[in-house]
């Protein structure tokens, strides 16, 4: 017979297989280093070892995310308390206002729209993410990020206006 | 038309994320407008695109060293102990039993729970009596009446009367009963000595609390009632009274102190 530390267990392994991958692409996001992510996410999960299932699970993925997001925010902010950013890191990190060849570069090495989404600002950059790759509804979103869901509306909004008009003027500048 | 293409609906639509009203708003609005629904048609289709570059992404995962260490956690918290209240006989001292160590612990208790009372030091005893009357004077002066006190006396100029604290106004017995409780619990549900030693420091407090708070309690009801009520049966009742009520930050303590071990121990 299954025991209730067995089920819970199973219970953790899934979440790991199943979001550990979006997890880490999150975090990356919004803290720059994959290695700093990674140890995010793993906190994060050594965590949910703590919950207990039947309080967790009804909403598991806003749980993961929104346990992740503060953990990425409060590194984030000690980094930026701690230390100034070098040149080189300020060149790195992707902007808006990048240099063109950076920018143009930039998209030869990604996919077009995954280049576009970098230039958007990050909090548009994390709804769209949000809801594209994770699957989170607009009210999940609000929970995570604590926005309003009116906000998340405006900024998934916003992000895919400027990503279409971006990619209508890619099109026409590569058009003959 | 009445909704313009700067209007977030739109994108809430294409995205599935308005309630029944709002779809019918934006529907109507389709119907009615080409430019609407060409709109939502190119919302939609930038929609999927990121959908899809975004899945293409390559997958990231964690290095193998942080998996083992959350398998290492969720087979810890797999085996992790549950707030029982069941003594294990470890904590009984079942696990290595010695009858005749057990029966000199037993003794030993017993004879302290007789003789202690007795034997008791007086200036402990004048301790807990006039930690117990300072504590009624503060709560009697926050209250209101007029008070003087003068060691274990307190005057009330308004009504003339003075109440003296009798040496059974501390309860010895009920604070030994509290004292030997704390020392036995301690040792059946609690692991760390400096925790059961926490656990019987807290009787000190409390029992100055208690009493403190039920000087202050007959001293209300002289207040409000009279003095001709203070031999009434609702005096008699107040010790076990009261002693009730100490048991529950007692209890309350005793739960927290646990519910720390089993932290620690997860």
């Amino acid at each position: 017979m299954e025991t209730d530390e067995s089920r819970q267990a199973q219970w953790i392994r899934a979440a790991v297989d199943r979001f550990s991958g979006p997890l880490t692409r999150y975090a990356q996001v919004i803290i720059g280093d994959l290695d700093q992510a990674r140890d995010v996410v793993q906190e994060t999960f050594i965590r949910l070892c703590a919950e207990k299932p039947e309080r967790v699970d009804s909403h598991l993925a806003q749980w993961l995310f929104t346990v992740c997001r503060n953990r990425a925010l409060d590194i984030q902010r000690k980094q930026s308390r701690m230390k100034p950013l070098s040149q080189a890191e300020m060149n790195a990190q992707a902007s808006p206002d990048a240099s063109p060849a950076a920018q143009a570069e930039r998209h030869e090495t990604d996919g077009e729209v995954l280049g576009l989404l970098a230039r958007l600002p990050k909090n548009q950059q994390e709804v769209v993410r949000l809801k594209f790759q994770n699957g989170l509804s607009y009210r999940e979103i609000s929970e995570v990020t604590h926005l309003s869901v009116s906000n998340v509306g405006f900024l998934m909004h916003t992000a895919l206006k400027t990503l279409r008009q971006q990619m209508k003027s890619e099109s026409t500048r590569r058009m003959p | 038309m009445n909704i313009t293409y700067d209007d977030p609906r739109l994108t809430a639509y294409a995205l599935g994320e308005l309630d029944d009203a709002g779809r019918s708003v934006i529907e109507t609005e389709m119907r009615n407008f080409d430019e609407c629904r060409c709109e939502i048609e190119e919302i939609t289709s930038a929609a999927a695109l990121v959908r899809s570059e975004l899945a293409s992404e390559p997958a990231l995962a964690l290095t193998p060293v942080q998996q083992r260490a959350i398998e290492a956690k969720i087979k810890l918290s797999g085996s992790r102990p549950k707030l029982s209240w069941i003594p294990s006989a470890e904590n009984w001292g079942l696990s290595n039993w010695r009858p005749r160590k057990g029966l000199v612990m037993l003794n030993t208790l017993q004879i302290c729970l007789v003789t202690f009372p007795m034997v008791m030091p007086e200036a402990i005893l004048a301790f807990f009596q006039n930690a117990s009357i300072d504590m009624a004077y503060a709560l009697i002066k926050m209250a209101g009446p007029t008070v003087v006190k003068h060691g274990l006396e307190l005057t009330f100029p308004s009504y003339g009367a003075t109440l003296r604290l009798a040496p059974e106004c501390s309860r010895i017995s009920s604070s030994m009963v509290l004292l030997l409780g704390s020392l036995l619990l301690g040792m059946l549900y609690l692991r760390s000595p400096w925790k059961r030693v926490l656990l019987t420091l807290f009787v000190v407090p409390l029992v100055i609390v208690r009493d403190g708070f039920r000087i202050f309690t007959i001293v209300e009801f002289f207040v409000q009632m009279g003095a001709h009520r203070m031999g009434s049966p609702i005096f008699l009742l107040g010790t076990p009274i009261f002693f009730a009520l100490s048991l529950i930050p007692f209890l309350l303590f005793l739960v927290w102190l646990r519910k720390l071990e089993l932290k620690a121990s997860n």
